[in-house]
């Protein structure tokens, strides 16, 4: 049976392989194959979300965007800049349930300009 | 007969006595007065006294009656008086009673009219309270349903008005108030 190994050594580890050039995917395909091994792939969410974290310490941006249309470059690149990076990924994703704005998330922040949540707002203010 | 007799012989003999006579026989008479002596005394003794005893009782039961009665009236003159006096105390005290009952029935009336006002008043004042907290209540609901209606029209319209470039505008605009 495997070691135990807690999620931020399996996040520095993919971290440190990307941040010297090693390939993600190969990094990624090892952590999911440790995880199905030793029986944690119920774990799989927050692992992946402590990788972005450390990825994010060493600079290396994961941006998820969501968009009720497809993003043209001229909005990607308005977007990108909103994000401090030395290397950003976007994972763009179109959902029409947010009828229009951005939600922009990034480890440790959130930006949510969906009209979504501007009348989600609305309906918080009942009484 | 004998007086006939009497009287006869006398028209036919006028040189006897006053007593012949008169046709008084005076052997008869003195029998006749020693019998009524004797029959007086008789009588004196055992009889009259009998009557008198009886008499005497009777009258001496007369009078104890007399007595009596005359008594009885005194009594009867005081227990009127004692009833008289007793039913003069006994109409105050009704007359007191009544008074009292009606003095008891006038401060139960008002107290039960004070009772009577103040649970009107409690429950004017429970009525209103209630009545407050529905107009808030429906006004909450009035609020929630207007902003639930709002919203609902919002996203109606905006979806049907959404074009990319709208939605372009939406996400330039958010970007530029992130900075």
């Amino acid at each position: 049976m495997a070691n135990r190994l807690s999620r931020s050594k399996i996040a520095s580890y993919v971290a440190d392989e990307v941040q010297h050039g090693g390939s993600l995917d190969l990094a990624l395909q090892r952590v999911a194959g440790y995880l199905v091994e030793s029986r944690r792939t119920r774990e799989l969410t927050l692992v992946v979300r402590t990788i972005e974290d450390a990825l994010a310490a060493r600079g290396i941006v994961i941006a998820s965007i969501t968009a009720a249309q497809a993003l043209d470059s001229q909005l990607r690149e308005a977007i990108e800049k909103t994000i401090t990076a030395d290397t950003l990924y976007l994972r763009e994703k179109v959902d029409p349930s947010v009828i229009g704005g951005v939600l922009v998330e990034t480890p440790g922040s959130k930006l949510d300009a969906t009209i979504k949540r501007k009348l989600l707002a609305l309906r918080r203010a009942k009484i | 007969m004998n007086i006939l007799t009497t009287f006869a012989s006398t028209t036919e003999a006028p040189k006897e006595s006053v007593v012949a006579a008169l046709g008084i026989d005076g052997t008869l008479l003195i029998f006749q007065i020693v019998a009524f002596g004797l029959l007086t005394f008789a009588l004196g003794k055992w009889v009259y006294p009998v009557f008198i005893r009886t008499i005497d009782k009777r009258q001496a039961m007369i009078e104890e009656s007399t007595r009596a009665a005359v008594e009885a009236e005194k009594n009867a003159a005081k227990t009127q008086a004692k009833i008289d006096k007793l039913l003069t105390e006994a109409r105050m005290e009704a007359r007191e009673i009544v008074a009292t009952a009606k003095d008891e029935a006038t401060s139960m009336v008002a107290d039960a009219e004070t009772k009577g006002k103040q649970q009107a008043e409690h429950i004017v004042t429970m009525a209103r309270e209630s009545l407050a907290k529905d107009v808030i209540a429906a006004k909450k609901a009035l609020h929630n349903e207007t902003i639930e209606l709002v919203a609902l029209a919002t996203q109606k319209v905006v979806t049907g008005a959404m074009t990319p470039a709208i939605d372009e505008k939406v996400i330039t605009k958010a970007l530029e108030a992130t900075k």
